[in-house]
C-alpha cells in the first residue's frame, strides 16, 4: 500500500511536469505582437519545370527567319508539376538585354515572337491563350499559356519561338533570357 | 498540422515521380486572409527545387500591401531536388480603404542561366503564390465566379458557380440563372440553379448541368446572374463545344515570279478538343473547264486542340493563265474542302540588252526626225 501511494505520487509529478513543459513550449512561440487566427485556405502547390533551359538557333543570317516549329532547334517544353491549374507568363529577364539591337529589333517587336505550340491533348485553355505568334515583351510579363493542366499525361506544352534577324544586326553572339512565371489559375 | 504534413508528403511524392531538369515550385499556391486591423499573420511557405543542381532562389513580394509583407531574406539557397521552408509575416495595417480582394504575391525565381552559343535563348522558371487579403464590404456583398470547361457536342456540360460572401452581413437566399449564348450571340437556353444561403466571410458552390444537343460546334458564352437578398451579382465565361472538324479559314495562292512557283497557304482551325494528328492537304490544280492539270500534297501536321495553323505547299508552274485550285484537308477519316480561282501573269523581265536596243532605236528615230526637218528647212531656204 505504501509503495502504491509512492508510485501514484511519482506518476502525478511526472504528469504535472509534462503539463508544465507543454505550457512553456507554447509560451515560447509568443512574440509580443497581436496575433490573429488566419483563415488560410491551403490550395496546393504551384510548380513548373522546363526540360531544357536554352534554345540555340546557331549561326543565323541577317534577314533570316528561324523558328522551332520543325523542332530544330527544339522549343521549350513547360510542364505543370503542381497540383493546381497554372497560368504561365513570359517576359524578358531583367538581367538580360533584348535579343537583337538592329532596325526592327528590341523588346515587343516582330524580331522575336512566341506562341504555345504542340500540347498534350487538352493540356491548356486555348481560348485565353495566344493562338498565333505574339511578340516577346520586355520585362512586363504577358500571358503565354492559360490554365495549363496538372494531370498527367496532359500537363505540358511547347513554347515555340520565331526570330527574324534584322538586316543591319551587328555581328556577334546574341542572347536573351526569358522568365517563365507560373501562378495558380 | 495535418494539412502541412499532407502538403510536404505530396511534394516528395511528386519529387519521386517526376523526371525533371529545371524547375521550381511553391506551396501553398494560394492563401486567403480576411482583413482585420493591426492583426499579424504568419504563413510558412515551402520552395521546391526540382532541378538537378543547387540553386540560389530570389524571393520577392508583389502587390499593394508589399510593405506589410515581410520575407526573411531575398535570396535562399535550395539544394538540388530538395525543399526549403521559409516564414512570411503579414502585419496588416489599421485600415484599408478599398474593399474587395487585394491580390499580393510571394514569388520565387531561379537564379540566371549561363548561355554560350551563337544565337541563344535562355529560360529560367519562377512561381508565385497568391496572397489574397479580403477586405469585407459593408452590408451584403456577393462575389460570383462562373467556371465552365469545354466539351464535345452531346456530352454533359458542368457549370460551377462559386459564391463568396465578401460582405459584413449573412446572405439568406442566393439563386442564379445561367443564360447560354451561341457564337452569333443569340440566347439558346437558360438554366435555373438551386437556392443557397451563405454566412459572412464564407463561400458556397452551386453546380448546374446542360447537355448540348442540336447545336453547332464553336465558341459559346454563358452569363450567370445571381439574385441575393434583393441584389444582383454577375459573371460570365466562354466555353467551346467541339466536333471532330477542321475549318479552312483562308486558302490563297501567290505567284512567286523569281522561282516560277505558286505558293499555296491554307489557314485552318481545329474545332476538336484533342490533338488531331497527321492533317494534310491535297491540292488539285484545274483549268477553267475543271480539267485536272496537276495534284500536290502538303506535309502531314499535328494540330493541337482548337489551334489555328497555316500549312503551305509550292507548285512549279507549267504555263501562264487562269486556274482553279481545290484543296481537300484529310484528317481522321474526314475531309474539308475549299476552292479558289487564281491567275498567273506573264512578267516581262527588263534585260539590259532590251534597254540598250530600245535606247538605240529611240536615238535613230530622233536622228531621223531631225534629218528630215533639216532637209525640209534647206529645201525651203533654196526656194
Amino acid at each position: 500500500m505504501k509503495y502504491e501511494k509512492k508510485l501514484m505520487f511519482v506518476m502525478l509529478w511526472i504528469i504535472m511536469l509534462g503539463l508544465f513543459l507543454h505550457v512553456i513550449n507554447n509560451i515560447s512561440d509568443i512574440t509580443g505582437a497581436v496575433t490573429g487566427v488566419a483563415s488560410v485556405q491551403v490550395a496546393g502547390i504551384t510548380s513548373i519545370t522546363l526540360t531544357t533551359n536554352n534554345v540555340n538557333f546557331g549561326l543565323v543570317d541577317p534577314g533570316g527567319v528561324y523558328d522551332t516549329l520543325d523542332d530544330f532547334p527544339f522549343p521549350f517544353v513547360i510542364e505543370n508539376t503542381g497540383n493546381v491549374k497554372a497560368n504561365i507568363t513570359i517576359a524578358r529577364s531583367a538581367n538580360s538585354t533584348a535579343l537583337f539591337s538592329g532596325t526592327g529589333g528590341g523588346d515587343d517587336t516582330l524580331s522575336f515572337q512566341f506562341m504555345p505550340g504542340i500540347a498534350e491533348n487538352d493540356a491548356y485553355d486555348t481560348v485565353c491563350s495566344p493562338s498565333n505568334w505574339t511578340n516577346v515583351p520586355g520585362t512586363t510579363p504577358v500571358l503565354a499559356v492559360c490554365k495549363l493542366n496538372h494531370q498527367t499525361p496532359k500537363d505540358s506544352v511547347q513554347i515555340e519561338l520565331m526570330i527574324v534577324v534584322p538586316l543591319d544586326e551587328p555581328i556577334g553572339t546574341k542572347s536573351e533570357t526569358l522568365n517563365f512565371i507560373g501562378y495558380q489559375a | 498540422m495535418k494539412m502541412k504534413n499532407k502538403t510536404i508528403n505530396l511534394i516528395f511524392m511528386l519529387f519521386l515521380l517526376v523526371d525533371i531538369v529545371y524547375g521550381i515550385g511553391i506551396s501553398p499556391s494560394r492563401a486567403i486572409i480576411n482583413f482585420e486591423p493591426n492583426v499579424e499573420h504568419k504563413i510558412t511557405y515551402t520552395i521546391w527545387n526540382q532541378g538537378d543542381s543547387d540553386t540560389n532562389v530570389r524571393v520577392y513580394v508583389k502587390g499593394n500591401l508589399n510593405e506589410s509583407i515581410v520575407i526573411p531574406k531575398e535570396s535562399i539557397l535550395v539544394p538540388a531536388r530538395s525543399t526549403v521552408p521559409f516564414d512570411v509575416t503579414i502585419k496588416l495595417p489599421g485600415s484599408l480603404d478599398v474593399s474587395g480582394t487585394h491580390d499580393n504575391r510571394i514569388g520565387v525565381v531561379e537564379s540566371s542561366v549561363s548561355l554560350s552559343g551563337e544565337t541563344m535563348i535562355g529560360a529560367i522558371t519562377g512561381v508565385e503564390s497568391q496572397l489574397y487579403i479580403n477586405v469585407p464590404y459593408s452590408g451584403k456583398y456577393l462575389e460570383v465566379t462562373l467556371e465552365v470547361g469545354d466539351v464535345i457536342v452531346g456530352e454533359p456540360l458542368e457549370f460551377k458557380i462559386i459564391l463568396n460572401n465578401l460582405g459584413s452581413e449573412n446572405i439568406v437566399s442566393a439563386k442564379g440563372i445561367i443564360k447560354i449564348f451561341d457564337p452569333n450571340n443569340n440566347q439558346i437556353t437558360s438554366l435555373n440553379t438551386d437556392v443557397v444561403s451563405i454566412k459572412t466571410k464564407e463561400s458556397s458552390e452551386i453546380k448546374s448541368y446542360w447537355i448540348p444537343k442540336d447545336v453547332q460546334p464553336g465558341n459559346y458564352k454563358a452569363i450567370v446572374s445571381v439574385d441575393y437578398d434583393g441584389k444582383v451579382a454577375k459573371d460570365d465565361a466562354s466555353f467551346k463545344l467541339g466536333d471532330l472538324l477542321i475549318q479552312i479559314l483562308k486558302f490563297n495562292a501567290e505567284y512567286v515570279k523569281e522561282n516560277k512557283i505558286v505558293r499555296f497557304d491554307i489557314e485552318l482551325q481545329s474545332l476538336w478538343n484533342e490533338i488531331i494528328p497527321g492533317v494534310y492537304g491535297e491540292i488539285k490544280i484545274l483549268d477553267l473547264n475543271g480539267k485536272e492539270i496537276d495534284k500536290i500534297k502538303t506535309e502531314p501536321l499535328d494540330v493541337p486542340a482548337w489551334a489555328k495553323r497555316t500549312i503551305s505547299q509550292y507548285w512549279p508552274i507549267k504555263d501562264y493563265g487562269m486556274y482553279k485550285a481545290e484543296v481537300t484537308l484529310n484528317y481522321a477519316d474526314k475531309t474539308t474542302k475549299s476552292i479558289i480561282d487564281f491567275e498567273i501573269k506573264k512578267n516581262l523581265k527588263l534585260e539590259p540588252i532590251y534597254i540598250v536596243v530600245g535606247l538605240l532605236f529611240t536615238t535613230i528615230i530622233i536622228l531621223l526626225i531631225l534629218y528630215v526637218r533639216t532637209i525640209k528647212k534647206q529645201k525651203n531656204e533654196n526656194k
